[in-house]
């Protein structure tokens, strides 16, 4: 269904452009513990005294270290790519989970109407009067503080490529998907709006087609370049906000190398080596930034504007 | 239109109500002990019973709400544990720098948003329409923790343009307001260029120019004013995610408002803070969506005339 | 006396006149203070409450002696001096003091101090619903005991015979008890005003000091303004602002930029301070008279075996330590911190030796070494570097030591409990100058309780607790001295601690500020800052 996308997917700069620099971070993500075994790439934890200078503080970088070292001597390049696996991990599964909610109570809206729409409608709209930072902000805090999830939940332990699920991301992706799914209603339920009047649906309906069968067979799939663009745009948001929380202290706890916490980590450092801050912000810069192009490119190839 | 305006105020109301059931609902929902957290670890038995019953903590949680609900009817948002501060005087002490930061921040973004808007609208396809279409996408991109940190290296202590902390004056306002500025300001030029380009387009437009009205004229008085509509209600959406954004700022311009204080509140447990915060800031989101509200119907003479 | 002559009177006058003229030599920059300006601070986190009977922070004490003020005062070093007592005396055994207050000392809200205030603030102190952590340093006085259960209704060691005059009888002579008169639990607050207002008297601080509160935004800002009832002399900016709020990196910059006097700084600033020669002379090392140490449970395996002790204090590397936190510290050899002022030339030095600890180890029977576990606090960083340092450097003699870093709530409860706590990281800074404060509260068998133990080392030696005890009664400064040095030299033969370093705080001043030095008990006093533009 999606085949006579791809050539103008492929021709849309923005989604090129997007879609490579993801594709990269994803690669380094996924390989990152093996490159490291295979001492291409440095120890994201390993605590170096030569990475200090005399006086304790970072070093610069293009010297010993590609990307220069962190106020404990540590490696940022090999912190980065580590982090991308935090980063990543967390943006998409957050993006799932809002994904999931936003579709499911849009679904329900647009397709049922009446009461049901009203009502699940102004719930979002409460939602979404509580900025999605603060409620961020003081769920995972509340969690973190009173240490609700002490380990990874049993069964939950899941292994892709190494890529372990560590203490504090399991909440961490369930409160940030849970305040962004609001964003993505409105534009589901629109879609759901417009796609129950088509003539396919009407005529699978008088077929005698159930909901569940209409929902499943006609709706959803007609929805999914919809539904993937606002991923696409969500795992920006999502990951943005991943590394604010970061920032503040709250998630993912130390040793383990996050991009948000790694800017405040450097603080202090700024003036005296200002990389320590300016590099893992890059990479979040160029992250989110790439799937905001991939999300322009997308929605330029569905949903072409009148305009450009 | 006054009875127009009183059902929005109703049902802001009770937007608001549930929004804080909502709220209390999920932050109590957290488990684990906060008794231990305001008594302190080293608390007797007899003190943690103490706090259990002046905090209604060993009700259930409708109980507890409905006492929260009551006492939030008569203005009243609790104590704050660590502090035994009223929640309310801590927050309106600190309402006005986040309300200021939010506002300067609008107006400033505002500012520079719409002659960039209708410049590229008029001229697209230039270096300019580029340009805003990188900054735009770029913009939304930033972390504003980030963008902050770099601004007040820059800006405040390399080059000495703008105080480098604190709320002494308006002029403290006006770097931590620039950074929000920058980082919304490409994509409402951008809304702003969208909606021009289309209003342009439209019938009544080329009529006015028919009729010999300025090129002037026809830009601001008909075209803008249709075009700002919808960027008019995107406003009032975006207040919540503006309220993220001043969270980070002020933590980074160590600015006394309700963003400092949130974090703060948040790492001491202190859970009435913490729901005064979220609380108050759905109460400024409520009530610019009144005011956008307002300003819709009086932007858009169609709106007015059809009530 | 001569009548002057003419010629006398010509050349006294050319003496005036040569010594009245300005000399072109001397800088136009005085030395004696200023009166004037506004002096800007900061402090990252708001302090619970500044009553001098609750605050007990070691960086809320020169902030408090802005507001508040009592009998005595440390001068320019250690020595006591009078300050709202216009004189006083001890009886010749040491057991009743006698104070003599000084006329026109007045609060600020423009009534004078009277003894019966003073009476009222200690028996504050002693009253356990205040819940002041001050409260042992005033049981000394007699009847005091008997208050605090609330057997009496007053004190009967305090007595007001008239007045401008205050007796304090204690229950048994103490010397050090004029020291706790200089602590800022000691200030005196206005009785009708503390009665008034009850627990909302933090909001409404009145004391005797040059400065009053102007305005308190809680987290946010404090103003001081002069108290215009002050009789002092010192005090001599008009205002004093403390933000509240940023982390060290912001202060500097702030302070770079001039819109702060002071701040702490952090080992980032501190180490960029230093190297640039133009900041170099803004950034000053504060000598604190503290011991940060490792603490061994004497009471637990394997720390019961003085063999095992020693070979911990032959283990670490100490001077490695201090440039892990930052190379704000002196390596520590013994207890009592030289800063106090302190020497003890008969110690038993103590090297780091990693084969001459193997070698205790195995006689004391460990010879694969032995597994235990280093309690720290988290929210201290340097703790957490020197942690990690002395983690290695036991390896380095086969002790596994397994890290636990906790809250400093749970911390303080759990290492003060009995046979909880193997070894520990902590530090002790001084209350007053003198070695009872640290040898007789932290190391003194005969105060060993179950719980809230202040020696957490739990160590026991009738030796020296004979020692602390006689030095605690006596009245002899000489014999005070060799009973103390004596007793510190018992003490690290027993190693029941390892003494690490005594810390230095690093300050950062703007160029404006003046009468920054520090202090020895106070760290340093902002009453004497000045502004010099």
């Amino acid at each position: 269904m999606f085949r006579p996308f791809f050539p103008a997917l492929l021709a849309n700069r923005l989604f090129r452009g997007g879609a490579s620099i993801v594709a990269l971070f994803a690669l380094l993500a996924l390989t990152a513990p093996l490159l490291t075994q295979a001492h291409l790439l440095g120890d994201p934890l390993q605590q170096d005294p030569r990475g200090l200078d005399e006086d304790g503080m970072p070093r610069s970088p293009l010297h010993a270290h590609a990307l220069g070292t962190d106020n404990l001597g540590r490696d940022l390049l090999a912190r980065v790519v580590h982090g991308a696996r935090v980063s990543l991990t967390i943006g998409v599964a957050a993006m799932l989970t809002a994904t999931v909610l936003g579709v499911t109570v849009g679904l329900l809206a647009g397709f049922y109407g009446g009461r049901l729409d009203l009502g699940l409608m102004r719930f979002t709209e409460m939602n979404m009067t509580i900025p999605a930072v603060l409620l961020a902000v003081a769920l995972a805090g509340l969690i973190d503080g009173k240490q609700t999830f002490h380990l990874p939940l049993p069964g939950l332990e899941w292994h892709a490529l190494d890529l372990q699920l560590k203490r504090g991301m399991v909440s961490l992706f369930l409160v940030i998907g849970f305040v962004c799914w609001p964003g993505m209603v409105r534009v589901i339920r629109a879609q759901v709006l417009s796609l129950k009047e088509r003539e396919f649906v009407q005529a699978a309906r008088a077929l005698g087609a159930s909901d569940a069968r209409l929902i499943l067979r006609h709706v959803l799939p007609n929805m999914l370049p919809t539904v993937i663009v606002l991923a696409a745009m969500n795992t920006a948001n999502t990951i943005l906000l991943e590394a604010g929380l970061g920032y503040l202290g709250i998630g993912v706890p130390p040793p383990a190398p996050t991009w948000g916490s790694m800017v405040s980590d450097g603080q202090p450092y700024f003036v005296a080596a200002p990389h320590v801050v300016i590099v893992p912000g890059m990479a979040i810069v160029l992250t989110v930034l790439a799937f905001n192009l991939l999300g322009q490119g997308l929605q330029e190839v569905f949903d072409p504007p009148r305009d450009r | 239109m006054l009875a127009r305006l009183v059902t929005r105020l109703f049902w802001s109301g009770i937007t608001l109500f549930g929004t804080a059931i909502l709220t209390f609902v999920l932050v109590n929902a957290v488990p684990g002990d906060v008794a231990r957290v305001i008594a302190g670890s080293k608390a007797s038995p007899e003190v943690i019973r103490q706090v259990h019953a002046r905090y209604h903590l060993d009700e259930p949680l409708w109980k507890r709400l409905g006492h929260y609900l009551a006492q939030l009817g008569l203005g009243d948002l609790g104590y704050s544990f660590v502090t035994d501060q009223p929640v309310t005087e801590a927050l309106l002490t600190r309402l006005p720098a986040t309300a200021a930061l939010a506002c300067v921040a609008i107006v400033m973004w505002m500012l520079m948003a719409v002659p960039l808007g209708v410049l590229t609208a008029k001229h697209r396809g230039s270096w300019l329409d580029r340009s805003v279409l990188v900054v735009s996408t770029v913009g939304i991109s930033l972390p504003s923790f980030w963008l902050a940190r770099l601004l007040q290296y820059w800006l405040s202590y390399k080059l000495g343009w703008f105080p480098v902390a604190g709320l002494h004056s308006l002029a403290h306002l006006l770097l931590p307001a620039a950074t929000l500025a920058l980082l919304a300001v490409g994509y409402y030029a951008r809304l702003i260029h969208s909606n021009m380009v289309q209003v342009l387009q439209c019938p009544y437009v080329q009529a006015a120019r028919a009729r010999g009205a300025s090129e002037a004229s026809v830009l601001f008085k008909h075209a803008l004013r249709n075009a700002l509509i919808p960027v008019v209600t995107i406003l009032g959406m975006d207040v919540a995610a503006l309220l993220g954004g001043v969270l980070f700022v002020e933590n980074v311009f160590a600015l006394p408002g309700i963003g400092t204080l949130a974090v703060q509140s948040v790492f001491n447990l202190d859970v009435p803070v913490i729901m005064g915060t979220v609380i108050i800031s759905a109460l400024i989101v409520v009530a610019a969506n009144l005011v956008v509200d307002i300003l819709y119907r009086w932007i858009d003479p169609r709106i007015k005339t059809a009530h | 006396m001569k009548p002057i002559t003419p010629a006398v009177k010509t050349w006294l006058l050319l003496g005036a006149l040569l010594a009245g003229r300005p000399c072109p030599l001397a800088s136009a920059k005085s030395d004696s203070p200023r009166r004037g300006g506004t002096l800007h601070l900061v402090h990252p986190t708001d302090w619970r409450s500044l009553d001098p009977a609750i605050a007990f922070d070691a960086d809320a004490a020169p902030i408090q002696k802005l507001l508040f003020r009592g009998l005595l005062n440390f001068g320019e070093g250690i020595e006591l001096v009078a300050d709202q007592a216009a004189d006083w005396s001890v009886s010749p055994e040491g057991r009743i003091y006698t104070f003599q207050l000084r006329p026109g000392a007045c609060f600020a809200h423009g009534r004078e101090v009277e003894a019966e205030d003073y009476i009222f603030s200690f028996e504050r102190i002693l009253d356990p619903k205040t819940g002041s952590p001050g409260q042992t340093y005033f049981l000394d006085i007699l009847g005091a005991e008997q208050f605090n259960r609330g057997q009496a209704a007053h004190v009967s060691g305090l007595r007001a015979p008239d007045r401008r005059t205050l007796v304090i009888e204690l229950k048994q002579p103490r010397f050090v008890f004029r020291y706790v008169l200089a602590m800022n639990f000691a200030n005196v607050l206005p009785r009708e005003l503390v009665r008034r207002y009850g627990s909302d008297f933090q909001y409404h601080l009145i004391g005797s000091g040059p400065y009053c509160v102007s305005e308190w935004r809680r987290n946010i800002r404090w103003r001081f303004e002069r108290n215009p009832y002050y009789s002092g002399s010192d005090g001599f900016v008009d205002a004093v602002e403390i933000m509240i709020g940023g982390d060290a990196m912001l202060h500097a910059m702030m302070l770079e930029r001039g819109e702060l006097d002071r701040a702490l700084a952090g080992p980032a600033e501190a180490v960029r301070f230093q190297r640039d020669p133009r900041l170099r002379r803004f950034l000053q090392r504060v000598d604190t008279a503290n011991t940060d140490y490792l603490f061994l449970n004497t009471e637990m395996k394997p720390f019961d075996d003085v063999r095992v002790r020693r070979a911990m204090n032959h283990a670490l590397d100490k001077e490695r330590y201090i440039r892990l936190a930052g190379s704000f510290g002196t390596v520590a050899h013994g207890i009592v911190p030289p800063a106090m002022p302190w020497s003890n030339p008969g110690l038993p030095a103590c090297d780091h030796d990693p084969a001459a600890a193997r070698a205790l180890l195995r006689e004391a029977g460990y010879p694969d070494g032995f597994k235990t576990e280093l309690w720290f606090i988290l929210s201290r960083p340097a703790d957490a570097r020197i942690a990690a340092g002395i983690q290695q450097d036991l390896r380095e003699i086969g002790v596994k030591a397994d890290l636990k870093p906790v809250s400093y709530a749970a911390f303080e409860v759990k290492v003060r409990s009995r046979r909880e706590v193997p070894c520990g990281l902590w530090g002790w800074m001084e209350d007053y100058p003198d070695p009872s404060n640290f040898l007789d509260v932290l190391l003194n068998g005969d105060r060993i309780t179950d719980a809230d133990c202040n020696n957490q080392a739990f160590y026991n030696n009738p030796n020296v607790n004979a020692r602390l005890e006689q030095a605690g009664a006596s009245n002899d400064p000489d014999e005070r001295l060799r009973l103390f040095r004596e007793a510190e030299s018992l003490v690290m033969r027993d190693a029941p601690w390892v003494p690490i370093l005594h810390e230095q705080i690093p300050v950062l001043n703007s160029p404006r500020l003046r009468g920054n030095r520090p202090h020895p008990v106070w760290l340093w006093r902002l009453e004497q800052m000045w502004i010099d533009d």
